[in-house]
């Protein structure tokens, strides 16, 4: 017998969670007329469905059987935390700062970080090659196509 | 010839010099996005709806369509240069593509894939045009029963068929069929699973689920994994783009082939254009007089897959314009495209929307000569794409996929959802769940519920109409088919090998 999966047991019991979650809301849900097949048939059966899915995936986890990339844990493919921290901290970023600063300031710093993560070093020049790709993608999508992309406090629109 | 008259009309439609600017604006882009790693034409599509909601719908489709059709062009430049295929869809491409390219003949497989996308894009257009009508007359016929059981068979082919696994390709579907249902139900007005949020009432938008899954999950694999999503080297294209006689007379008879396998099995609800391609791929394997090229730089191994592609892209507008059946994750984004024009998807679209149906169609076949144009002559100007940087190019990626979610909302929250789909996207392909059942179910689930419950609300209540309906029970024999028939096959199989073989 193969070992188990450790992060597969890990995600079959989320998506149990969410299916059993998903569940009682979907019970919750109140019905027309009694005889009618209401609002709530179909979510509740999907996550019933969806619950059984997540048990027999827990049982593939268990008994190694789920062949998969993760599963492989091949030593050269795992990935260094520090690319993880670039992502994170970028994404992160990106999140916080685009309402207050803007898009072109949160976009850099998301630009310069993950093009960080993805082993390019020169962080300055990506911060500033970030700015004129997040400027010309305002530009375009703002002035020329009419999206609104905020204001901040670096916005060109403002 | 009724349809070939619609058509006349459809290309008055999509000949306007603003649907023409459209069509080129599609096709460029879809081509871009096909040599380009990280982009899909659904995830550009998807992209692009925020965009399009201010303007016309046919200018719209005219431009989904072009980068449909051109991403499937695109793809073999990134498969032959680079052995790394820009699409799914073209991944038999790399396996001769890329060794004809080390063995200096990148030019003549370059051209044999783009005549190839060429004629398979074409004859598949054109069995499009002459096939549309009929099936809506039959579709006409259609109950609310069949319509249901059309969308289980193709929630079962799509499970079953795009995923190694059945069981992690339902899950995907059940959890896309359950995200779909967020919001408000169409019929009562009543709220299901928002949890008593506000933000949540009007569901989950396509673009961010899709956006996520596909692009942002694509990016953070490649920053985590560099290693396994490493690639060869980028070959140089050695002389013209042209293909020779000898060339031209191997390739033709596997490009009508390609096409006659690729046009069917799109139409089928049997997920996309991957499954063609292989097809194609081992028929000319098959029947090729110089079967030890394969693996080698057969010709045949790259005209024929090539144009399957693009015959099947056709194909799979078919179910999509006459049934409202997505069958891929591109037909499904342009699925809710028309929905957010407040079109319904089904067998009256080509009655109700003839411009927008007929105009779309006529400018399939403008593009695909636009693409003709644009691959062939300038397949060097595409290869240069291949060169950006991954680092910078998946970055920009990145910032670009964040601005169709924030602008519709410019909300932070907004954002923080479309970073987790990616991070589920990304566990997605490292657990080998696959992520094309997810928007099928998102977008074809609550349409399958409403089928469903009207045709409880006509039966009143009795489950069996599913069954009595000889259509529909059909179609729930071919469901439980794809679901569980590979596995049996497998488990037969091996129970016949140990009869012939008894162990001692």
């Amino acid at each position: 017998m193969a070992s188990p999966f450790k992060l597969g047991i890990v995600v079959a019991c989320v998506v149990m969670a969410a299916a059993v979650v998903a569940a009682i809301a979907s019970a919750g849900i109140r019905s027309g007329t009694p005889q009618q097949i209401g609002p709530s048939v179909a979510p509740f059966a999907v996550a019933i469905l969806l619950a059984a899915l997540a048990a027999l995936l827990l049982l593939q986890a268990a008994i190694g059987q789920w062949k998969c990339e993760a599963a492989a844990d091949d030593p050269v493919a795992r990935c260094p935390a520090s690319t993880f921290a670039w992502l994170a901290a970028g994404v992160t970023a990106n999140v916080v700062l685009i309402g207050p600063l803007g898009f072109i300031p949160a976009s850099s710093l998301l630009f310069a970080a993950t093009a960080r993560a993805l082993g390019s070093r020169t962080l300055t020049r990506n911060l500033a090659l970030g700015a004129a790709l997040a400027a010309a993608i305002e530009f375009a999508f703002v002035r020329l196509l009419g999206l609104d992309l905020g204001a901040g406090m670096f916005s060109l629109s403002a | 010839m009724d349809a070939f008259d619609q058509l006349l009309n459809g290309f008055a439609v999509a000949c306007t010099p603003i649907n023409l600017v459209w069509s080129l604006i599609g096709v460029t882009l879809g081509t871009a996005v096909g040599v380009l790693p990280g982009l899909g034409p659904s995830v550009t599509i998807a992209l692009l709806l925020p965009l399009t909601f201010h303007g016309d719908p046919v200018s719209a489709f005219v431009c989904f369509g072009g980068i449909y059709y051109g991403a499937m062009y695109g793809g073999s430049t990134t498969s032959i240069l680079l052995n790394m295929p820009g699409e799914s869809a073209s991944l038999m491409t790399t396996v001769d593509g890329y060794q004809m390219a080390r063995r200096g003949r990148a030019g003549a497989a370059l051209a044999t894939a783009a005549i190839g996308s060429f004629v398979g894009g074409t004859i598949g257009t054109l069995l499009l045009t002459l096939l549309a009508p009929i099936t809506v007359t039959v579709a006409l016929k259609f109950g609310p029963a069949e319509y249901f059981m059309l969308a289980v068979l193709a929630f079962a082919t799509t499970s079953a068929l795009v995923g190694r696994s059945v069981l992690r390709g339902l899950t995907s579907l059940c959890v896309g069929i359950l995200i779909g249902m967020v919001g408000l139900d169409v019929l009562t007005g009543q709220p299901r699973l928002t949890f008593g949020t506000i933000e949540l009432l009007d569901g989950l938008p396509v673009a961010l689920v899709s956006v996520g899954l596909f692009a942002i999950g694509e990016v953070f694999y490649h920053a985590l994994h560099p290693q396994t999503a490493d690639h060869a080297a980028v070959q140089a294209i050695k002389g013209p783009i042209a293909m020779s006689a000898d060339d031209l007379r191997r390739s033709w008879p596997a490009w009508l082939r390609g096409s006659a396998i690729g046009f069917p099995l799109g139409a089928l609800p049997a997920g996309g254009a991957e499954i063609p391609t292989f097809l194609s791929y081992f028929v000319e394997k098959i029947s090729s007089k110089h079967k030890h090229e394969f693996g080698q730089g057969a010709i045949e191994g790259v005209a024929g897959p090539e144009a399957a592609n693009n015959a099947s892209t056709a194909g799979v507008l078919l179910p999509l314009l006459t049934l409202g059946l997505p069958t891929s994750t591109t037909a499904a984004i342009m699925l809710s495209a028309l929905q957010g024009y407040g079109l319904k998807p089904g067998p009256f679209l080509l009655q109700e929307q003839p411009a927008l149906v007929w105009g779309f169609i006529a400018s399939l076949l403008i593009g695909n000569v636009f693409l003709l144009i644009l691959n062939l002559p300038l397949a060097g100007l595409w290869a240069r794409l291949v060169a950006i940087p991954r680092a910078s190019l998946f970055a920009f990626i990145l910032v670009l996929t964040t601005v169709a979610t924030y602008s519709v909302s410019r909300s932070s929250l907004d954002l923080l959802l479309l970073f987790g789909f990616g991070v589920v996207g990304y566990l997605a392909k490292r657990l080998d769940f696959p992520p094309t059942p997810v928007i099928i179910g998102m977008i074809l689930g609550p349409l399958a519920e409403q089928q469903f419950r009207r045709a409880m609300a006509i039966s009143q209540g009795d489950p069996s109409v599913f069954l009595s309906h000889p259509l529909s029970a059909t179609l729930l024999v071919l469901s439980v088919a794809a679901l569980f028939g590979p596995s049996l096959m497998r488990f037969l199989k091996k129970t016949r090998g140990r009869l012939r073989f008894p162990p001692r």
